[in-house]
């Protein structure tokens, strides 16, 4: 790497490259400013009532109140331990039925279509089933998230197993190794990523439905906080909830789009 | 017509093999081929494409079974992937998921080699496919032609007295092409071992081979058997004689009729589709 840039090779081509690796997000992160700085503005300057809209600033201070009182800890740590048990269910499910759908051609053919449409159904329309069999509890938001944390799971885990190229599985039979090494030594590698955005895909859907189903069960978390505070009439503080639940899911996309970088790297 | 020769260290004998595809005829890919490659041997087999080469390529390595006849590896009828055989597909092979390194080593590591030997192991195979210094580096860093040097690391890893390649450098250009055929005949002369060799490329084939076994097109069979009289190691100045141009044209003029055809049924095909 002997190329020299042509400009001065001091702090203007290290922010340059810095900026070349890192343009859209910072893009991102600009576009972001750009819009709390309008929204906050556009109350100060009287533009929209602050009854109506709270500013950035209005958000956090209800932020930290919330924070103070534990009622936001409270409600996330419920939500988060609901979202894990439905995630580990989830996973063991969605990879197992993935696994069997694979191995079975004519069951996966079948069921490929079923679950495609279960996953492009609107979620709201299963709540009342869930209701209606495990009654107003824990158990039936656990339920939920696990069947729309599954779906994603099964279909990418079956898809991706599928998508071994043959000559790879055939690598394994000149050395002579035995379906099951060729299994863990050369399928599960190489359908490594495209299993992981599966599970990425199924904890989205799991933390949607978790929330989503807090709120309208009433039960506990920040789904059922947020229903309060609406009730409640306290503006502030819903922004500030809302505000919370977006960053956990960014917090989600970021760390396992961090985790899928590294299992797909170099390829 | 198998005239067993006493060192014959492979021996291919009456394979055929038909693929049948829903509506249509079956294909006879493989008709009651013979062929026998003696001990230290470099043979190549070469034909149109869609001859069926692959076919035989595959049969021979055990991964499909044939419909007719047998493969001998010193005497004994095999049944499935045989020890002695090596194997360098047609399609990229290397394991993305692994480091150079690595990929040399799986056959080692699967093998129960402890770490320490395998990694030393791998970096003499790097080395003698002149991949020293990108051990540390996945497949997807690497050049089409360097992928292919990796997969062929990793099958001689295991020593196999037997290699087979199914046009280990379709993918590459002419100059590169050349220069790792070159590598090829060394590491064989450094291993003892045997070759045969799938391409499509005349020069290839006459400037690496003791033997070209020509194949016909449709039924896929061995049409004729051409001993290579060239003096080794070939450089460019065995490549520029008159010899090597002298068996580059007969070559042709054999593969031409098959070439032709394969390609006149292919126009065929096509026009019935419509
Ligand atoms: N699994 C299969 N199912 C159906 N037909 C097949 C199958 N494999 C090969 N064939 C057919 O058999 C014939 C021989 O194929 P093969 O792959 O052996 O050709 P090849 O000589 O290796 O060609 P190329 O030089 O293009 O690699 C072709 O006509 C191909 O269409
Ligand atoms: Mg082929």
């Amino acid at each position: 790497m002997s190329i020299k840039s042509t400009g001065s090779p001091g702090t203007p081509s290290r922010f340059l490259k810095y900026w070349h690796r890192h343009n859209s997000t910072l893009l991102g992160l600009g576009i972001f400013a750009f819009l709390l700085a309008i929204w906050e503005a556009s109350i100060s300057l009287g533009w929209v009532s602050k009854f109506v809209l709270t500013p950035p600033s209005g958000i956090i201070q209800a932020l930290i109140k919330l924070s103070k009182n534990g009622e936001l800890m409270d409600a996330l740590a419920t939500t988060l331990t609901i979202l894990g048990a439905a995630l580990g269910l989830a996973l063991v499910i969605g990879i197992s039925i993935g696994f069997l759908l694979y191995k079975n051609e004519l069951w996966g053919k079948a069921f490929e279509p079923l679950l495609g449409a279960i996953f492009a159904s609107p979620l709201p329309l299963m709540f009342p089933i869930f209701l209606v069999l495990f009654g107003r509890t824990f158990y039936a938001i656990i339920c939920l998230a696990t069947i729309y944390g599954s779906i994603p799971i099964i279909m990418n885990t079956r898809e991706a197993l599928l998508s071994v190229r043959r000559t790879l599985i055939w690598v394994g039979r000149s050395f002579r190794l035995t379906e099951v090494q060729i299994f863990w030594k050369i399928i599960v590698p190489a359908a490594a990523p495209l299993m992981f955005s599966g599970i990425r895909m199924g904890l989205i859907y799991a933390l949607l439905g978790v929330v989503a189903f807090e709120f309208l069960t009433d039960l506990g978390g920040l789904g059922r906080l947020l229903s309060e505070l609406n009730y409640k009439f306290k503006i502030p503080e819903s922004f500030a909830l809302t505000a919370s639940t977006v960053m956990l899911s960014g917090f989600v996309l970021f760390l396992t789009g961090w985790i899928e970088r590294r299992i797909s790297n170099n390829r | 017509m198998t005239q067993k020769k006493a060192n014959a260290v492979l021996s291919v004998e009456q394979v055929s093999k038909s693929f049948y595809v829903e509506d249509e005829p079956p294909i006879l890919a493989l008709s009651e081929t013979d062929l026998e490659v003696q001990k230290g041997e470099f043979v190549a087999v070469i034909g149109p494409s869609g001859c069926g080469k692959s076919t035989l390529f595959n049969i021979i390595g055990g991964l499909i079974p044939s419909d007719t006849g047998q493969i001998v590896v010193e005497g004994k009828k095999t049944n499935g992937p045989d020890k002695q055989i090596g194997m360098v597909f047609q399609e990229e092979s290397t394991f993305a998921w692994r480091t150079v390194e690595e990929n040399i080593a799986f056959p080692l590591e699967l093998a129960g080699v402890p770490k320490q030997d395998r990694i030393k192991q791998a970096a003499h195979f790097a080395d003698l496919v002149g991949l020293s210094g990108f051990e540390k580096r996945y497949p997807a860093e690497l050049s089409c032609g360097m992928r292919q040097r990796v997969a062929l690391a990793r099958t001689l890893a295991l020593e196999p007295q037997i290699l087979l390649m199914d046009e280990p450098f379709a993918a590459l250009d002419e100059q590169t092409r050349m220069l790792l055929g070159e590598k090829i005949t060394e590491i064989r002369e450094a291993l003892d071992q045997t070759v045969l060799l799938i391409t499509h490329n005349i020069t290839e084939a006459v400037q690496l081979s003791d033997r070209v076994a020509i194949m016909s097109f449709r039924p896929g069979v061995i049409k004729r058997i051409l001993d290579i009289d060239l003096p080794r190691p070939r450089g460019p100045e065995t490549i520029s004689s008159d010899k090597f141009g002298h068996y580059v044209g007969e070559i042709w003029a054999d593969l031409r009729e098959e070439a032709a055809r394969g390609l006149r049924e292919s126009e065929r095909a096509l026009a019935d589709e419509h």
